[in-house]
């Protein structure tokens, strides 16, 4: 493995590199402060930015607006008690007293720290955890795989979002749209209605920006027009210098807190589908429960923040190990960072370590970077990053609209792209609106053709006997896995989340 | 949302059910074939489609006690209009840009957003407007290489 991080090592450490690094974690805290938007709509607009870069630089920077936008969304939800992401929603019960009390920007370096530990842990994590999984999963077969990717889309159904049928509803929405195009077998168009620009499929931007990127723009300009989003940056306390430090002592006192974080980040994050929000949930109820003082827990406790921001960066890290060992996104972004991967030319699973293993390990070094740019980006620009959150919406919604346009449009479309991607903000409005699932849609539109190929070859396999998956028992644990999703999250039998 | 659900299952129902019934059957081109049917697929996923429509609306029916206490309305009359001129108003946008070109069809199309979302003030309408516009068109020709309408 040395080996591979010593090759890998002069790709990244240039400047280029650091620079787009540095630029991907600015944006994506940028974005991750703005509230109402996030990191997922940041990454789907910026994806056509990269197609001139080098796979490398590109999915670095991508990387790096991920894990940026995660830390970023601790300062509205610090700041004014309105989370930049619902990962972040947890870190408002005690962010915002802290700031109510002036001790606000205690508040965001707590945060900050709390993050860039769960990142780097978690990089680790998944640089230890990714290849060995990997070597695992290149003995899967067709059969093997089509059951994973069944029992992925079902378990994420399960658990996203309130329903589970339209959880699952929304993925297999997502599967329909990825069958448009050609047909595997034959070569002919299927479901094209005579465009020959869908020949090739639905575009993913056009997908991906509508129902995430413009979608949320009209939901906020709606939210907007009716005062809903009334920015209380006046009413802040002003911080004395005080209240603004935090002693060595302190950050000491909060680390078990962090570490707490980072673990429930990482279990939760590797799991497809479950996701930031009940990570960053889960740490805060077991670092409440653990603590002498449970009582100072939703009245302004540092180990509240500490807790809930170091799960929500860990679990970004740790979202991409089945990404690299078996190519199964568990979330948007991640999904999002697989379309991008393959935009690159490159097909995310096992076989990712074997055709392209120095690509791989500059990924992983990447991210190591990605996570001290995190502390350097975080730490300069706290104040000016502060100040962003009060830009109006006026400013900020109108300009994201154009950037969804050149965004659709620079995907290869053309305007053809551009007026799908408004067809799909206005299904990604409803769907938002009623609570479709739009982590189950998305993961269903990127699995699709991988879906497709794997059951057409586990038929031919098979000779389309379900009695030879006898000779799969790793199939059938993951088709059994799947029926008890289904038994155990449709209706009636849904556990309840904890307080 | 017990109400939403009971016509969103219904709409997706009726959507499911055209597609086994009527698009499918005249919109996937028939060819040689050995292993997979090219209709065998979109079927099978149609197919599971009714019958979840079919699970979520017999939910909506029978499981009142499923659901929280109806809420008033999900959208209102008023939210459906502005969501529908703001549709509008970016398709009609996307095409004057597709006429006039990005640098004269972008900052209207941003500026006209930020008018019907009441900013007035004159300097932040044109600067939030014009900038962005000329940045991204620059990031586009330059950088990219790629050429925008």
């Amino acid at each position: 493995m040395i080996d591979y991080f010593l090759a890998a090592f002069n790709d990244v450490f240039t400047v280029k590199m650091f620079a787009y690094i540095a630029l991907g974690v600015s944006i994506g805290y940028l974005v991750g402060a703005l509230p109402g938007m996030n990191r997922a709509t940041a990454i789907a607009l910026l994806i056509p930015f990269t197609f001139e870069m080098p796979a490398l630089i590109a999915i670095s920077f991508l990387i790096g607006v991920n894990k940026g936008g995660a830390a970023g969304s601790a300062v509205s939800a610090i700041l004014i008690n309105v989370p930049g992401e619902p990962s972040s929603v947890v870190t408002t019960i005690d962010g915002y007293p802290m700031t109510l009390k002036g001790e606000s920007q205690k508040a965001l370096k707590v945060a900050l720290y709390a993050s860039v530990i769960g990142d780097v842990l978690a990089t680790i994590a998944l640089i230890v955890l990714a290849l060995p999984l990997a070597k695992l999963a290149v003995g899967l077969g067709p059969i093997e795989i089509s059951s994973i990717l069944i029992f992925a889309i079902t378990f994420i159904a399960a658990v996203s979002g309130r329903s589970f049928y339209k959880g699952i509803i929304s993925g297999l929405f997502g599967l329909l749209l990825a069958a448009i195009g050609l047909d595997l077998e034959t070569g002919l168009p299927r479901l094209t209605f005579g465009f020959i620009e869908l020949y090739d499929g639905i575009p993913l931007l056009a997908v991906a920006i509508g129902t995430l990127a413009l979608s949320e723009v009209l939901v906020q300009i709606d939210k907007a027009w009716r005062g809903n989003y009334a920015h209380k940056v006046n009413q802040i306390k002003a911080p004395s210098d005080d209240a603004s430090r935090l002693s060595m002592r302190e950050f000491i006192g909060l680390l078990p807190a962090m570490l707490k974080g980072t673990f429930v980040g990482i279990v939760i994050g590797i799991l497809p589908g479950l996701g930031a929000t009940l990570a960053s949930f889960l740490s805060y109820a077991w670092v409440k429960k653990a603590s002498k003082h449970p009582e100072a827990f939703g009245n302004g406790a540092p180990e509240g923040v500490a807790a809930s921001e170091s799960a929500d960066n860990a679990s970004v890290p740790a979202t991409l190990v089945p990404v690299f060992a078996i190519g199964l996104p568990g979330s948007v972004a991640t999904a999002l960072l697989m379309g991008a991967f393959m935009m690159h030319g490159l097909t995310p699973g096992p076989f990712l370590f074997r055709d392209n293993n120095e690509l791989v390990y500059g990924i992983f070094l990447g991210m190591i970077v990605a996570s001290f740019m995190l502390l350097l980006v975080g730490t300069i620009g706290q104040r000016f990053f502060s100040r962003v959150i009060s830009v109006g919406d006026t400013v900020i919604l109108p300009v994201i609209v154009f950037l969804c346009f050149v965004g659709a449009y620079l995907e290869g479309g053309g305007l053809f792209g551009v007026y799908l991607m408004i067809v799909f903000a206005v299904v990604g409005y409803f769907m938002k609106k009623y609570d479709y699932s739009f982590v189950t849609f998305v993961v269903g539109y990127v699995l699709g053709p991988m879906t497709e190929l794997s059951v057409r070859q586990a038929l031919i396999i098979s000779d389309a006997n379900p009695a030879t998956l006898i000779n799969h028992p790793v199939a059938i644990v993951f088709l059994l896995l799947a029926v008890f999703s289904v038994w155990r999250f449709s209706a009636g039998n849904r556990p309840k989340l904890p307080n | 949302m017990r109400r939403a659900d009971v016509v969103g299952s219904l709409l997706l129902l009726t959507i499911s059910l055209l597609m086994l019934l009527v698009v499918i059957p005249s919109e996937v081109s028939d060819g040689q074939w050995y292993v997979l049917s090219p209709y065998a697929y979109p079927n099978a996923i149609c197919g599971a489609l009714v019958i979840f429509s079919v699970l979520l609306l017999a939910q909506a029916l029978f499981k009142k006690n499923h659901y929280e206490p109806e809420q008033k309305k999900i959208l209102s009359l008023f939210q459906i209009l502005i969501f529908v001129l703001l549709v509008a108003l970016i398709t009609f946008g996307v095409w004057l840009i597709s006429v006039l070109g990005v640098l004269i069809g972008g900052p209207i199309l941003i500026m006209s957003i930020a008018l019907i979302m009441g900013e007035r003030r004159l300097w932040v309408l044109l600067l939030s407007s014009v900038l962005p516009v000329l940045v991204i068109y620059g990031l586009a020709i330059y950088v990219l290489k790629t050429p925008l309408p």
